[in-house]
Parts: C-alpha cells; sequence; structure tokens
C-alpha cells in the first residue's frame, strides 16, 4: 500500500507539476475558488441571498485573479525575470545565455528524458546550434543533450524563473489582478443580475 | 566580478530551482494578500470608516490564519514524507515526495481548513471587538422629557439611514 503511495508521489509528472510555482498557485487560487464559496453558502449567520451574492462575489473574484495571473505571467514576469537575472548572473556558468525562459524550458524539458527519447525530439530545432556552457566548454548545449546520459540541468536558471513567478505573485495576483477584477467584476454581476437583485432588494424595503 | 550579491543571489536561484515547493506561493500569496488587501481597503474612501476597518480587519485575519496553517500543516505532510520514505526506502528522494505532498496540503487547507476556521474564528472575534468598542463609549444622557416626540420628517424605517447599509460585517472580503 505504502509503496503505491510513493509511487504515486514519485511520478516525475506529478514532482514536476509540483516544483513549478505558476501552476502550484493556479492550483491553489482553483481550490480557494472553490472552498471559500462554499463555506460562505454553509456559514449560516447569513441570509441566503446575502450568501449567494457574496459566494458569487468571492468565486468570480478567485478566477479572475487567477485569469489575470496566468495571461501576465509568461508575459511580463518570466520574461523579465529570466533577464534581470541573466544580467545578475552574466558570464557565470550557473546560467548560460539562453535566448529567453521559454529556450530554457524547451532545453530543460529535453534534459529530463531520457537519452534516446530526445534524438530527433521536435524541441530541439528550439534550442539555439551555438549556444555553450562557457567559452571554455568544447561542446555546445544541443551536443550536450544529444552526447551525455545526464545533460547539466541549470538549478539556477530554474530558480530564476521560479523567483520571477513569486515576484509575479505579490505584483500580479495580489495587487494589480486584485485591482482589476475590482473593475469587472461589479459589471459582470450586474450581467449575472446580482447588482440589479440587491438593488431591487433596497427599494422593496424602502417601499 | 563576483559581488556578495551575485553569489548571494546564484545560491538563491539554486536553492530555490532544486528545492521549490508549493509551501513558498501559498506564504508568498498569503503574506502579499494578507498586506495589500487591508491597505487597499483601508484607503478606498467610498466606503464607511467602520465598515472599512471590518473588512480590512477580515482580509488581514484570514492572511494571517492561512499563513499560520499553510505553515503547520506543511510541517506535518513533512513528517508524513519522512515515515513514507523510511518505509518505502526512498530517502533518497525525500525532497521530491515532500515537495509533491507539500502540493496536496496547500491545496486541501486552501479548500477546507483556511475558510472552516475563518467561519469558525470571524464572528467571535467580531463580537469581541464590538463588544471592547461598546464599553469604551461614554453613556449617552437621557433625553429631557420636554421632548414628547421626535421628529424624523416623514422617515419611518431605519433604512433611510445610510449607516444602516454601510455598517457591519461584510462577506466575501471585497
Amino acid at each position: 500500500m505504502l509503496d503505491k503511495v510513493a509511487g504515486i508521489l514519485l511520478n516525475p509528472k506529478f514532482v514536476n507539476f509540483a516544483n513549478n510555482t505558476k501552476y502550484t498557485v493556479s492550483t491553489e487560487s482553483l481550490f480557494k475558488a472553490t472552498g471559500r464559496p462554499a463555506a460562505i453558502m454553509l456559514d449560516k449567520n447569513v441570509d441566503k441571498d446575502t450568501r449567494k451574492y457574496a459566494a458569487t462575489k468571492e468565486g468570480l473574484y478567485q478566477a479572475l485573479c487567477l485569469g489575470i495571473y496566468l495571461t501576465m505571467i509568461p508575459f511580463i514576469f518570466q520574461k523579465y525575470g529570466f533577464k534581470i537575472a541573466q544580467k545578475i548572473l552574466k558570464g557565470d556558468s550557473a546560467l548560460p545565455a539562453f535566448k529567453n525562459a521559454t529556450e530554457y524550458l524547451n532545453y530543460a524539458k529535453l534534459a529530463k528524458m531520457n537519452k534516446g527519447e530526445r534524438q530527433n525530439h521536435k524541441l530541439l530545432t528550439k534550442i539555439s546550434d551555438t549556444l555553450k556552457i562557457s567559452d571554455n566548454d568544447k561542446l555546445t548545449l544541443k551536443e550536450h543533450l544529444l552526447k551525455d546520459e545526464k545533460p547539466p540541468e541549470f538549478p539556477a536558471a530554474k530558480g530564476a524563473i521560479e523567483l520571477s513567478n513569486l515576484v509575479g505573485t505579490v505584483i500580479g495576483l495580489a495587487w494589480i489582478a486584485s485591482e482589476l477584477s475590482n473593475y469587472i467584476l461589479h459589471p459582470l454581476m450586474k450581467v449575472l443580475g446580482f447588482e440589479e437583485k440587491k438593488k431591487n432588494n433596497k427599494i422593496n424595503i424602502k417601499g | 566580478m563576483n559581488t556578495p550579491f551575485k553569489q548571494y543571489f546564484k545560491n538563491f536561484c539554486i536553492n530555490l530551482g532544486q528545492k521549490n515547493k508549493a509551501l513558498y506561493g501559498a506564504l508568498t500569496i498569503a503574506v502579499s494578500k494578507g498586506i495589500l488587501r487591508p491597505t487597499f481597503t483601508m484607503m478606498d474612501k467610498k466606503q464607511e470608516k467602520n465598515s472599512r476597518k471590518y473588512t480590512a480587519f477580515r482580509e488581514g485575519f484570514t492572511g494571517a490564519v492561512a499563513f499560520i496553517t499553510y505553515l503547520i500543516t506543511d510541517s506535518a505532510v513533512g513528517k508524513v514524507a519522512k515515515h513514507i520514505a523510511q518505509k518505502t526506502n526512498h530517502m533518497k528522494e525525500l525532497p521530491k515526495m515532500q515537495s509533491t505532498l507539500s502540493l496536496i496540503s496547500v491545496s486541501l487547507t486552501a479548500l477546507f481548513v483556511i475558510p472552516t476556521i475563518c467561519n469558525i474564528a470571524t464572528k467571535p472575534l467580531m463580537n469581541m471587538l464590538d463588544k471592547n468598542k461598546e464599553t469604551k463609549r461614554t453613556p449617552q444622557k437621557p433625553l429631557p422629557h420636554n421632548l414628547k416626540q421626535l421628529n424624523f420628517q416623514g422617515y419611518t424605517t431605519p433604512y433611510h439611514f445610510r449607516n444602516f447599509y454601510n455598517s457591519g460585517m461584510k462577506i466575501g472580503g471585497m
């Protein structure tokens, strides 16, 4: 039984997923988008209409934040975060001069495969032919991928991407997405009829 | 040139690249939302001051609860991972096991534990704060007897008063 559990926990796909900040933040936000509205609906201290309104608002808010965050991460934070890290570690063999974060991510995918699997893989075409770890290295990174059993993985490059994603979580998810979603949320709630209902309720009570 | 900052940055990136966990993302969200959301709420001048305070308190409280709960559940899950790794002879792969279990614990904590704790604890805490407020209030003098009836100028229900809608606990943390 425990062997089966260990097998699931050590599944390479699962491990890669759990090591990726973008995926884990998305998973957490998805659970929040379902867990919080459910908790609000279970809160018997509040009347049913208010609960429905608050639960819809919370669910939509979390979903919107996640959407905005996922749109911003590859285009802004990953792209520029990786460039800044390359500038800081310029000339260091820990982070070679990849064209951009995408080229490194393609390289990392290939480096994790078996040697046989790597040969003639379509991702190889996306790796530069001339890129080397340093000037002293005789082989290019592409040649390392084709000849080595375990080509270098460059954890510093992966760390730079994860750090960019964490910074993106603070600026993109907690700040910009929170503010932007507030502007989108109210019109969306109106379309769904929640804001109108709220207004109507006020009028009815006053009457 | 190898400056101390460059060396520190390099080591930090290498460690993060090798040992990244779902916990780090979750803690980052808890801290940043726990600070930024109450700050924005308090800056929103459209809302009544008391309402702002309530909402900001609730948001900050949720952030604090999330931060502590994530740390507790992750350390518990770390022990479970060690137990499984020992029993199945996978001690070398313990960090990988901890990382996947960290994702599971973060997800379940976000789904069940944090909303439950907030549901249970928010109301009594709010009530407690309310009581403290009430005790600090100076008792009002009774109205003089010659004022037989207050003039509401046609308004008959409390719904006509602006503060009625803007006070009390806000749900949804918005």
